[in-house]
């Protein structure tokens, strides 16, 4: 043997290749060598392990570069785009900075894995496993000559090797996209700093640039903001009260779905409901009662009187257009129109009104602004007592709503108390149904003559039964023939019914066969009309009749299921 | 010692390939299947002939057993062929003295190579009689064991499942088989190479060139190769991914295999990789050797469904997907 026997995937042609093995000329086996070879193989291992280390740390790195300089990248050109809050390039960098090192603590953290080292080694040099195996051996406690003859080859082979000729350390060609991406933020580092291209930005407006339009316009979204804000604050104080019904609604609806409330705890709760809705009804007859007086004081000046109209007619928000339109007006008016309205004004906030105290206020303080000819602070208080008004109007249009809402409530009562009566009513139909087929199954019992005596008396005759279709007898004929069972026929009395008397008397004549035919058939005859009885049902009527009721709380559930499988157009 | 074990391995390897090199005399262009039938011989197992008629099934086996310095028996199996008439029965003797004694006759299965010509031509109860020789190397007459002497090689050929008149081994008998080689049609230039050799007044003629003892001390040489764990993990894990139904199972395996390799199928690949690490001049087993024993292994080994079946899978499929998708463990 001259060299080292190859073959081919698996046994192919024998081939000689390479110089003399060295383990050809033997091997000193002794504790020192053996170390040695340990640690020529430990040391190969360490080498490579080292560099596959460094290559996934570049690999990481490359990552993380990428990923920072794409997302600064990302967003300075959303800062040039639109108007958003970015970070700092040093707080993002920092930041990652802190977080690889992190991830590289965290993932490098261990002790080494040479066995990994020894099969990446194996596969970079072609080895057969020859390090791996050797590595494995090393670790054994029980030795062979086979096992050290095969570490001390490994050893000499692991002495031939260059770790990093092996495994060489790997640039990724991520770095030139890091690179590509670092390029272009320095690139938007140069780009013109201005307001973001998609942005709207807040630019002062000179006002002796305005025509007038937009001077009235601007005006106009002025007063709009303001009505805004008062409605939302009138708005705030009914919502506490509707709020109060809403949630005591909802509540009742959630315990009426979880079964926990019968319906008439749920009609309870909704009377309850209404009740909190239409407290309110009572001040707002007070307020109209008020505004009623208001309106009579006014009247008495002339240019009170369209405003006096419309407080009557309970508009109070052309009211307050109106009282706007007075505050402007003040200005040209005279002294004695001025004197006169203040007498009117003053008249009217004399009035004890405590559900419009804003109102009077106001009106107290324009009048005494006018007879002190304080034209400024009359128009003011007037501003503000329109103002009062429009807060007054919007009260009153949110208890008209939820008075509308309350007769919605009241109808809904009406409707579950009929639908209760109905099933009340049909629970009792069901019972005295019941009740029926046992006394006519008690009828049938008894003799043909009985039965005869027992229509005669009036139980088939009777006027409730007769006013129907047979099987709708009202509930009162129900109790009536409910009232009317007695108690059952006694064995002994049947037994005594159905002695044949002439028994012992001889032989009886024999029946003419056609009576004994048309007596068959006589007995055979339905007792009840076969018009209106049920068949049996075929199969689309059973699968009809045997729905599975759907719980109210499931219905939606199970039609987003069916919507979510149902085919779809373009399949 | 160091030593002595080098010139072990190479005269183990310098034998295989005097061997390898005589058949190679006779055999043309079927390599793969005369080292198998080798590395069958010195790993203790049995092979598995399978083949269309006519390509050289018997003719490898005849040479193999003449290079080897054994006795060699043949059994041309038929479906009237019966136990007894493979491993002996007892026969009614006159002894000198005129008494007559029951004494036991040999079948052809007393040998050291046998040849199971056409093995599944034979009902599966004849089959069966080879189970017991196979395994234990003892064969049970009566109520006496006879013991076989070593080394007990048996080379069976069988034509394909889907001809007439055959027989498919049971499933028991088809695991005693350490490889299932299939021969395939020789190429064109082999063909003119056997046509030159084989239809002139001489045909070649192979020499024997190794004793039986060389093959056992063969056989203990290869059974010392170390293996490591990590090797050995990939062997086992090669076998529990043909289990269907198991973690480690391969999906094509869940999807076409009824039952997979037993733990004979991971012996087989130890073992053959071991001889073949010495073949390559290796002191121990890699992953490599254990792949390149996967197919002829485990190929006999695995059931398929009726999936499989109706799919017509190919069994060495299934194997080399498992094979690239098993990873090499590293501890």
């Amino acid at each position: 043997m001259t060299g080292v026997v190859t073959t081919g995937p698996w046994l192919g042609v024998l081939r000689l290749r390479g110089p003399p093995a060295p383990w050809n000329n033997g091997f000193d086996v002794s504790p020192s060598n053996r170390s040695s070879e340990h640690s020529v193989i430990r040391g190969v291992l360490e080498s490579v392990d080292r560099q596959v280390r460094l290559n996934r740390i570049l690999d990481h790195l490359s990552v993380a570069v990428c990923f920072v300089l794409a997302t600064l990248v990302t967003v300075k050109i959303l800062g040039m785009l639109v108007n958003i809050w970015a970070p700092s390039t040093l707080i993002v960098v920092a930041t990652s900075t802190a977080l690889f090192v992190a991830f590289l603590t965290w993932t490098q953290y261990g002790a080494r894995q040479l066995g990994q080292a020894a099969v990446v080694a194996d596969h970079a040099g072609g080895l057969h496993d020859e390090l791996k195996s050797a590595y494995w051996f090393m670790r054994q406690d029980h030795r062979t000559v086979w096992t050290e003859t095969q570490v001390q080859r490994a050893a000499q082979t692991a002495r031939g090797l260059r770790p990093k000729r092996l495994v060489p350390t790997i640039v990724p060609q991520r770095f030139w996209v890091a690179m590509a991406l670092g390029g272009i933020l320095v690139l938007l580092g140069f780009a013109p700093s201005g307001p973001p291209l998609l942005a709207f930005s807040k630019v002062p407006i000179d006002p002796s640039s305005l025509t007038d339009a937009q001077e009235e316009q601007f005006e106009e979204i002025r007063n709009l903001v303001e009505q805004a804000q008062a409605l939302e604050e009138a708005a705030a104080e009914e919502d506490q009260l509707s709020a109060e019904a809403r949630d005591r609604l909802e509540e009742a609806m959630r315990a009426l779905e979880a079964d926990q409330l019968t319906m008439e705890e749920f009609l309870r709760e909704l009377r309850e409901a209404q009740n909190a809705l239409e407290e309110g009804n009572l001040e707002m007859s007070a307020l109209q009662e008020a505004l009623e007086d208001l309106a009579q004081d006014l009247e008495g000046s002339s240019e009170l009187a369209d405003l006096a109209e419309a407080m009557k007619n309970q508009n109070l928000s052309a009211a307050a257009e109106m009282m706007r339109q007075l505050a402007e007006q003040l200005a040209q008016m005279d002294g004695q129109q001025l004197a006169e309205m203040a007498e009117q004004l003053q008249q009217a906030a004399q009035g004890d009104q405590a559900s419009m105290e804003e109102l009077m206020q106001a009106l107290q303080e324009a009048a005494e602004a006018m007879s002190e000819e304080q034209l400024a602070a009359a128009m003011q208080a007037m501003q503000d007592a329109a103002d009062a008004m429009d807060a007054m109007s919007q009260r009153i249009d949110a208890q008209e709503m939820m008075n509308q809402a309350s007769q919605q409530m009241q109808a809904m009562q009406q409707s579950m108390s009929r639908q209760q009566l109905a099933q009340q009513m049909m629970s009792q139909l069901a019972m005295a149904s019941e009740q029926a087929g046992e006394s006519q199954e008690g009828a049938m019992a008894l003799p043909s003559d009985e039965v005869q005596m027992a229509a005669a008396s009036g139980d088939m005759g009777d006027p409730s039964q007769q006013g129907g279709p047979t099987g709708h007898a009202t509930s009162e004929a129900i109790e009536g023939a409910e009232m009317r069972l007695g108690a059952a026929t006694t064995l002994e009395v049947q037994l005594e019914m159905e002695v044949v008397p002439d028994d012992e008397e001889g032989p009886e004549e024999l029946p003419d066969p056609e009576d004994i035919f048309q007596e068959a058939s006589r007995q055979e005859t339905a007792r009840v009309e076969y018009r209106n009885v049920r068949g049996p049902p075929n199969y689309a009527e059973a699968s009809a009749l045997s729905v599975e009721r759907i719980p109210w709380r499931y219905r939606n559930l199970v039609k987003r299921y069916f919507l979510a499988i149902r085919p779809r157009e373009n399949q | 010692m160091t030593i002595e074990l080098e010139e072990q391995i190479s005269t183990f390897t310098d034998q295989f390939k005097r061997v390898r090199e005589e058949i190679g005399k006779v055999i043309v262009g079927a390599e793969e299947i005369i080292d198998g039938t080798l590395i069958s011989l010195l790993a203790k197992g049995h092979v598995l002939l399978e083949g269309i008629p006519g390509i050289g099934k018997t003719k490898i086996v005849a040479t193999v057993a003449d290079v080897l310095h054994l006795n060699f028996s043949r059994i041309q199996f038929t479906p009237d062929l019966m136990p007894g008439d493979i491993v002996g029965s007892n026969v009614v003797h006159e002894t000198e003295t005129g008494e007559k004694v029951l004494e036991f006759q040999k079948g052809p299965i007393h040998t050291n190579i046998l040849l199971a010509d056409e093995i599944n031509r034979a009902t599966p109860k004849t089959q069966s009689a080879l189970l017991e020789a196979m395994q234990e190397r003892t064969v049970t007459v009566g109520t006496t064991t006879h013991k076989l002497d070593p080394p007990f090689f048996v080379l069976a050929t069988q034509n394909p499942l889907e001809m007439e008149g055959t027989y498919p081994l049971p499933e028991a008998q088809l695991d005693r088989f350490f490889y299932k080689l299939r021969i395939m049609y020789p190429e064109p230039e082999h063909m003119h190479e056997i046509m030159d050799r084989t239809t002139k007044r001489e045909e070649p003629v192979a020499e024997t060139v190794l004793t039986r003892e060389e093959i056992l001390t063969m056989r203990d040489t290869a059974r010392d190769v170390p293996i490591a764990r990590p090797v050995q993990d990939y062997a086992i894990r090669l076998t529990l991914a043909t289990h269907p139904d198991t973690p480690y199972a391969h999906p094509m395996i869940n999807q076409f295999v009824r039952f997979g390799a037993s733990p004979r199928g991971t012996q087989t690949l130890v073992v053959g990789g071991k001889v073949n690490a010495l073949l390559n001049g290796r002191l121990h087993v890699s992953c490599a050797d254990i792949r390149s024993m996967l197919l002829p292994a485990l190929r006999h080994r695995m059931m398929l469904n009726f999936e499989g079946e109706a799919e017509r899978i190919d069994r060495d499929d299934i194997l080399r997907a498992i094979m690239k998708d098993t990873p090499e463990p590293a501890e």
